[in-house]
């Protein structure tokens, strides 16, 4: 009779267990503090960017901390910040996010700290899990453009910087400023690119494409490299036989940038090089020395020496962290304090009242003004909002050369 | 298409294909004598890359005097790995697996551990030679042309001292029969460390004198220990000859095939080499069979 009886034992307290359990899940832990995860590449050929940007993520959750916390459902509670690393990799990081979502129990994501490859892989989560994901630094328009074509399916994914388009139309009005200004006299009106093969690498590229092509110009080459990628000597040969105008290179390892430039100069490329990104970081401009002289590049959002309010910022870093603050470190901390803004804002961590403060934003931080395009879930950029502005450089430091209206210096031949 | 681009994407080909067969040699060398892999080859590049920024950049050492030095701490490295991590798997049932699992894992390490130790930021070596050379319309830096002359002074030297060298004919003959070679007075262990020190140093160099150019960091192994797998086995393995012809090939083939075809199909290029060399001669260009 036991024997007969012990299966159903078992089945029933399995039954218990597991609507025991669901109950859990369903109701939550207990809240004593608000879980901020956050998964980002802190090994691989970005982690300087991703470890900076934690840095920068954690200047802010201390902050917080220090102000007491936040007032969620009428109590004060600490922040902790969970932070994975994916090694900037789509597939690691969608096993972060997820690991973040089950094992950590987060309230809200920061996913991608870094990659727009990451994020594209990651932003489907926000309706599985119906917890608000805000992406850092990625700036692909794809990302935005899925939201647009399926707002409802994007409800709770908020994209933290702004789009490809804005970086798109910073190198173009340039180049078109340039023109104008008689200082860039393009022969054919030919462009190449060199670019990372990634989301991030490929939409500013196709962004620049596009307007151009608008304008005239004839894409000649369109070459498409490994991130952390520094052998340039075949593509440049490639190039040096197309003669393009305008060459435009886009990468997030600054590996990759200081290796361009040097080997552009080596084999003698006559071209006006407007690079994307990867000037940012400050090792560049170090690492690169004399090559990286007359290099104009997009976007300066961060630079102590020409914008004042920046200058605590970087000091605070210092003093943390005993490293220069990079732009990184920034929108890291730029990124965190929207998050945390929006759980302050809605005094709750139900999904539903975060994203109706995210819609909300509006609020000034290191980088500039932080709004939401309702439409598509991204970071307004322009001069009322987060601008960026194109910069050359001249002897050894950056100088804005557009827009006019902020302009510390004219471009110089 | 005029001539000189395709004579520059050869001579670029040459140059980078030339730090392949330095790499590939390596691994080419140990499979001769142990029959196996070495996934950690690329940490000995890497841990080369940082001792060189360490002692050139950080110290100011003199390039040479700076190289000679991470040579001979990278050799030691080499040869406590073997004898620390291989040489208790060796006759060891799962031969077949367990170093390239081990070697694997000694991969994750080292690269973690150099995480910990220099930081994620890229190190930068200033070049040995400044300046360029331009002749007949092709601009070269005279760093290239030094890798060059240093890729071919060291494989010369490997092949010499493998083929004239008392050393190395005892290599030769463990790598043949490993008892007779016993029976005979050679001390094979002794043998197999010297050959993982060995191939250190080939990685070290390489990374001396790619680091000014590729930059440092934990991960600057990686996606060169690919291309040199590729090599030896397009080569055949344990070949050093195949190493080489193979290396240099390879350069050749993925500059030139960049006039024809988009970056992205470099790897493509490289892979689909690989694939038609094992489709037609399974043991490689100059391999045997007798694996």
């Amino acid at each position: 009779m036991k024997r007969k009886i012990a299966p159903f034992i078992l089945i029933a307290l399995s039954l218990i267990i597991a609507v025991g359990l669901s109950a859990c899940s369903e109701s939550g832990r207990n809240v004593e503090e608000i879980r901020i995860g956050v998964t980002g590449p802190l090994t691989g050929a970005t982690a300087n960017s991703g470890v900076a940007s934690k840095q920068g993520m954690e200047l802010a959750v201390d902050e917080w901390n220090e102000k007491g916390g936040i007032e969620v459902e009428g109590n004060k509670l600490p922040i902790k910040m969970y932070f994975e690393d994916n090694q900037g990799k789509p597939d690691q990081g969608v096993s972060t996010a997820e690991k973040l979502f089950n094992n950590e129990e987060v309230d809200f994501l920061i996913g991608d700290a870094f990659a727009s490859s990451v994020t594209m892989a990651i932003m489907d989560l926000a309706g599985q899990y119906e917890k608000p994901i805000l992406s850092g630094e990625p700036v692909s328009s794809a990302i935005s453009d899925k939201i647009t074509e399926n707002p409802d399916k994007y409800k709770y994914f908020w994209k933290g910087n702004v789009g490809s388009d804005a970086y798109g139309d910073s190198v173009y009005q340039t180049v078109k400023m340039l023109e104008e200004s008689g200082d860039f006299q393009p022969t054919d009106k030919t462009v190449s690119f060199v670019v990372e093969d990634t989301d991030y690498g490929r939409s500013n590229a196709d962004e620049v494409a596009r307007l151009l092509e608008n304008d005239g110009w004839k894409v000649v080459a369109y070459e498409t490299v490994e991130v952390g990628h520094t052998e340039f000597y075949p593509q440049l040969t490639k190039l040096g036989s197309l003669k393009p105008d305008l060459l435009v290179s886009v990468f997030t390892a600054d590996s990759s940038g200081v290796a361009l430039v040097k080997q552009i100069n080596e084999t003698k490329l006559k071209t006006l090089h407007t690079a994307v990104y990867y000037p940012t970081r400050p090792e560049f401009i170090e690492n690169a020395k004399d090559s990286s002289e007359g290099l104009v590049w997009i976007p300066l959002m961060f630079e102590p020496l020409l914008r004042e309010s920046q200058v605590d910022f970087a000091t605070a870093i210092k003093e943390k962290w005993n490293v220069v603050a990079t732009p990184n470190h920034a929108l890291g901390y730029d990124t965190m304090n929207n998050a945390l803004t929006s759980i302050a804002e809605a005094q709750s961590l139900d999904s539903e009242k975060i994203v109706e403060q995210l819609a909300k934003l509006d609020r000034d931080g290191i980088l500039g003004r932080f709004v939401f395009d309702d439409s598509n879930h991204t970071i307004k950029a322009g001069p009322e909002y987060i601008p960026v502005p194109a910069v050359q450089i001249q002897d050894g430091k950056n100088a804005i050369i557009w827009p006019e209206n902020i302009s510390t210096s004219k471009y110089q031949k | 298409m005029d001539v000189t681009i395709v004579l520059q994407q050869i001579i670029n080909g040459v140059i980078v294909g030339s730090i392949y067969a330095l790499m590939a040699s390596g691994l080419s060398l140990i499979w001769g004598t142990m029959k196996t892999l070495n996934f950690a080859h690329g940490e000995f590049y890497m841990l080369g890359g940082f001792f060189m920024f360490i002692l050139n950049v950080q110290a100011g050492l003199n390039p040479i005097l700076a190289g000679a030095i991470s040579i001979l701490f990278i050799f030691v490295v080499g040869v406590i790995m073997q004898r620390l991590v291989i040489h208790y798997l060796m006759d060891k049932p799962g031969w077949d697996v367990s170093p390239l699992i081990a070697t694997f894992g000694v991969s994750i390490f080292l690269q973690n551990l150099s995480l910990k130790l220099w930081g994620e930021r890229f190190k930068n070596i200033p070049y040995y030679l400044g300046g360029e050379a331009s002749f007949f319309g092709i601009n070269l830096s005279y760093h290239r042309i030094l890798i060059l002359i240093i890729a071919v002074v060291v494989i010369f030297t490997l092949w010499a001292f493998l083929k004239y060298s008392r050393f190395g004919m005892a290599l030769r003959a463990t790598s043949q029969d490993r008892d007779a070679a016993t029976i005979n007075g050679i001390n094979t262990k002794k043998m197999f460390m010297i050959t993982f020190g060995i191939s250190a140093i080939l990685a070290t160099a390489a990374a001396i004198m790619l680091s000014p150019i590729y930059s440092v960091n934990p991960w600057m192994g990686e996606s060169l220990l690919l291309k040199a797998l590729a090599v030896i086995v397009i080569g055949g393995l344990g070949s050093l000859v195949g190493a080489i012809i193979a290396g240099v090939g390879l350069g050749v083939l993925e500059g030139v095939g960049i006039l024809f075809f988009p970056s992205e199909w470099q790897n493509v290029i490289a892979f689909s080499i690989l694939i038609i060399v094992l489709w037609i001669r399974p043991s490689g260009l100059f391999g045997t069979k007798e694996w």
